[in-house]
């Protein structure tokens, strides 16, 4: 069996990526390059008030300043930022109001992504933001939630159309001067998501952004701001593919979380970029800064993310637990294969009193690939009470991959408590022998076995998506395991 | 907080004093003389170590940078042999060998240790040289090894400015019964350079204890570096007692290599001191090597202790593990680095990491990186980091029983310390230990009484 096994890794090989595909459509693209005249032209473009091109040019300034950070775990060319297509959006018209006004090209696409932003689709009770290349194309449930008084729509509206509420929160949590990708972001954004959950209000619907880059060369730059206003509730799931071109893509993200007295956001991630070939040719570069503030006494955020794309990750979602009697949760899978790296994991900054954090990571690396998990835990001296669990498992298939396990954890205080576990494994031959001889394939067997070692993370994940991100797994490792 | 340029001018100046001290340093022996050359090179390539680099993240080198300026390498090696009466245990009396302000003494150090087959040779000095082929052999082979890759500024200095040091080298198939104690002491304010290199041959056995000890109550900085090589079946086990004065700042440095079935066992104990900062390298470079790293810190005040730990298994079937225990009250700090790096390969490894913390008071700090680097898929690799207060159920469970409140502080404390002490070989170090542990643990639980009475 220990032969049948190796030979299996050795035949190592990767599903085809199934979302690889690109839709032909014109569209309106900057040429490539970063200055700042780019950023007054997507600034006009987008018609922006005054107060949102000088936050934009504040942080290129900021970004001139800055360079790339290099301590994580990855290896890569450097970046050329002046080779990126900065915006780009579909040619047609973009009438939101009806979906007979959205490209049927563009529909076509979703309809294939499976997403879905058609009629037929409405009772599924999610309402979906679709972003394609740097602009929201569709968005339903609209009016629905507005009746609720709750705001669903792309960034881009919410400047428009709420100024007050983007002007006191953007750049709240995740200042443009926080890192180089965030100073780069705050610059050049172009769309993405914002909800704004009033107070007394638990959100009836999942409510979900799908990001689709489509254009050869082009950067996704999006940004999305959640705020959970008082006593409030709301769960939220994004999604990600892109077409598979042999040369990288960069997108680099921001997302702002706030809640409130007594609210919780859910924020799930479903990732599959493109990942490259696997010689490791092509791929998204994933340099995303997500955070989230507890600002409100007894709020919640929980992130789970399933990360299976992208060349590069590099994200950390983050809480800052402000209140008091605040919790943060970060439930994580990352998965690798081929040549993708990964370093991902988490920070939890303990502020509040009496302030909860739980951090559940399972990385799986296959192929050649390098998967890290880097996460700070700190607590200052006033954080009294505070608490913290940290599990991280890693799992390595084959002998040519690498599992890193990079914990941080500050601790001022004698009230404060952190408990932080991790262990490596392989998959045990013992597990794969039981599971064989009740005859069980060999292949299923690891992907059952993959499967629990993910479960704490997947019940996480709200309804149906469960089962997706399963699916999504045994496809990644399809031919490399199971 | 200094401004950067001032900073950055106090950190070229120190390196340029190095330079133009290290001159006047330079070996007779061309080997050396080599090796020190090329160590200078690497102190200018490596520039003084900056808080961006993960290894120095959470490391204030301006106690270094701005006290201790003056740089004077201590010709002096004059000690009253009284003192040392003191701090031997009785159980090494005649197996102690001494250094002064990094200057190996022969006269100080117990002469009957070279009747028990050990060579004990001072490396600087070309007349033993000659007498001890196979030693200078050793020396040539071991001494600053790979220095033109070396990766420590400390080191890099040492190596630099040492005037001498000793070999200590155990024949093959030699068993040496007795634990042997050695004492660096630090009685002059200055920048002081103690070099050892130890050689176990194929199935040599050897027991150290090794106390830093600072007599001097002005500042000064000891720049400690071992060179340590356990050929095939070799046990070497090493105790190191920190005790050292609140002025005086230890920077140790360990390399340890292991081949074939050697077995190194390491207890570090960290009871003094202004700061200290260990920089413990291990490589498992043969199958079937084994390190047990353990290490103890109690700090108070606004002390500081540093654990720098790199376990490197590079070849199959090589076993370790870090056990790291503190207790920080006052506004102290401590940190504790460890990493575990498993090569490609290197199947069968099997490497475990632990540390726990106690915080005594609310400014008291920890940073604890308990890391996994592995790039093998036959593993089993764990690591685990606590932080907490004393555990209240214990409490009152003692408290339950009549015992005081103080007396159950006292008697959870010492005893979350007591599974690393008890590794310490020699039992007399073992009380002077738990004695310097209830001492700074006075000031912590404010029950001087009781703590006595616990004596």
């Amino acid at each position: 069996m220990e032969t049948k096994s190796s030979s299996i890794l050795e035949n190592l090989n990767s599903q085809e990526y199934k979302y690889g595909f690109t839709t032909e459509l014109e569209t309106d693209s900057f040429p490539k390059g970063l200055s700042e005249e780019v950023i007054n032209r997507i600034s006009r473009i987008k018609n922006e008030p005054e107060f949102m091109l000088e936050f934009r040019l504040k942080a290129y300034k900021a970004f001139l300043k800055m360079t790339e950070p290099e301590w994580a775990l990855l290896n890569y060319p450097k970046i050329d930022l002046q080779d990126v297509i900065y915006y780009s959006a579909p040619k047609k018209k973009i009438g939101k109001n009806s979906l007979e006004e959205v490209d049927p090209e563009i529909l076509k696409t979703y309809e294939k992504l499976g997403i879905p932003i058609g009629e037929q689709k409405r009772l599924e009770g999610i309402a979906v933001d679709a972003i394609f290349d740097s602009v929201s194309v569709a968005n339903t449930h609209k009016k629905a939630l507005a009746e609720i008084g709750i705001i669903f729509c792309s960034i881009s509206e919410a400047i428009q159309e709420h100024p007050e509420l983007i002007k006191k929160y953007i750049g709240s949590v995740v200042p443009h001067t926080d890192n180089y990708f965030t100073a780069l972001n705050s610059a050049v954004f172009s769309d993405g998501t914002f909800i704004y959950i009033p107070p007394n209000t638990k959100c009836p619907l999942e409510l979900s952004t799908n990001f689709r880059i489509n254009t050869k060369g082009s950067g996704q730059f999006e940004r999305t701001l959640i705020i959970c206003d008082d006593n409030s509730y709301v769960s939220y799931l994004e999604g990600c593919t892109a077409p598979a071109f042999d040369e990288n893509q960069l997108h680099a993200a921001v997302v702002e979380l706030v809640t409130l007295d007594n609210s919780e956001i859910k924020y799930s991630t479903v990732q599959n970029w493109y990942a490259g070939d696997e010689n490791g040719k092509g791929g998204i570069y994933n340099f995303v800064t997500k955070r989230g503030k507890c600002a409100g006494k007894n709020s919640k955020i929980s992130w789970t993310q399933v990360e299976t794309g992208s060349a590069i990750t590099w994200k950390y979602p983050s809480c800052i637990l402000l209140g008091d009697n605040s919790i943060g949760e970060f439930y994580s899978v990352a998965l690798t294969n081929n040549m993708q790296q990964a370093d991902t994991g988490t920070k939890m900054i303990h502020i509040g009193k009496n302030t909860k954090s739980t951090i559940i990571s399972k990385g799986i690396s296959a192929g050649k690939s390098s998967n890290t998990y880097r996460g700070l835990v700190k607590m200052g001296e006033r954080a009294k009470g505070a608490r913290n669990y940290t599990q991280c498992d890693s799992m390595l298939i084959g002998s040519h991959c690498r599992a890193s396990t990079v914990p941080y954890i500050e601790v001022e205080g004698d009230s404060n408590r952190v408990e932080h576990e991790a262990s490596t494994s392989k998959i045990s031959e013992e597990q794969l022998f039981y599971l064989q001889q009740r005859g069980i394939s060999l292949e299923s067997a690891i992907a059952l076995i993959i499967s629990g070692f993910c479960k704490d993370v997947f019940k996480e994940l709200p309804g149906e998506f469960a089962a997706e991100a399963n699916q999504l797994m045994s496809l990644k490792l399809e031919n490399s395991v199971g | 907080m200094p401004n950067l340029a001032e900073r950055n001018k106090n950190e070229i100046e120190f390196i340029e004093q190095i330079f133009r001290a290290s001159s006047s340093m330079l070996s007779e022996i061309p080997n050396i003389r080599s090796r020190q050359e090329t160590a200078i090179k690497r102190v200018t390539e490596l520039g003084f170590p900056q808080k961006s680099s993960e290894d120095w993240k959470y490391y204030d080198s301006q106690p270094i940078l701005e006290n201790f300026f003056t740089l004077d390498i201590c010709e002096i090696n004059k000690l009253d042999k009284e003192i040392i009466r003191k701090h031997r245990f009785p159980e090494c009396s005649e197996n102690l060998l001494v250094t002064v302000n990094g200057h190996f003494s022969k006269e100080l150090s117990s002469t009957s240790l070279t009747n028990k087959n050990i060579s004990i040779i001072d490396f600087n000095d070309p007349d033993q040289l000659k007498k001890h082929p196979t030693e200078e052999e050793i020396i040539n082979q071991h001494f600053a090894h790979k220095i033109n890759q070396e990766d420590s500024f400390f080191k890099a200095c040492n190596t630099a400015l040492m005037s001498n040091g000793f070999l200590l080298s155990v024949p093959d198939d030699t068993e040496i019964e007795e634990t042997i104690q050695i004492l660096h002491f630090s009685n002059e304010s200055c920048f002081n350079q103690t070099r050892s290199l130890i050689h176990l041959g194929k199935n040599a056995k050897l027991k150290i204890i090794v106390s830093y000890i600072g007599l001097a109550n002005s500042h000064f900085v000891n720049n400690a570096v071992v060179e340590l090589i356990l050929s095939e079946g070799a046990h070497f086990k090493l105790d190191k007692i920190q005790d050292d004065t609140q002025q005086g700042i230890l920077l140790y440095d360990l390399y340890a290599r292991l081949m074939k079935n050697s077995n190194f066992e390491y207890n570090s104990l960290d009871l003094k001191a202004n700061h200290s900062r260990d920089n413990i390298k291990v490589d498992l470079l043969e199958p079937g090597a084994n390190a047990g790293l353990a290490g103890f810190y109690i700090l108070n005040k606004d002390r500081k202790a540093h654990n720098v730990i790199k376990v490197n298994h590079l070849v199959p079937n090589c076993t370790s593990n870090q056990l790291y225990k503190g207790i920080i009250s006052d506004s102290a700090r401590a940190e504790f680095n460890g990493e575990i790096n498993v090569s490609e390969g290197a199947n069968g490894t099997n490497a475990t990491q632990l540390n726990k913390n106690l915080l005594l008071s609310n400014t008291a700090h920890i940073d604890s990186r308990p890391q996994l680097k592995i790039l093998a898929d036959d593993v089993k690799c764990s690591h685990g980091s606590t932080v907490g207060e004393l555990d209240e159920d214990e409490i009152f469970y003692l408290l339950s029983r009549g015992i005081k409140k103080d007396d159950a502080l006292a008697m959870l404390t010492l005893s979350f310390c007591e599974e690393i002490i008890q590794k310490v070989t020699i039992d007399s170090a073992k009380q002077h230990i738990r004695n310097l542990t209830l001492e700074n643990l006075d000031t912590t639980i404010h029950t001087a009484n009781t703590v006595h009475k616990l004596k």
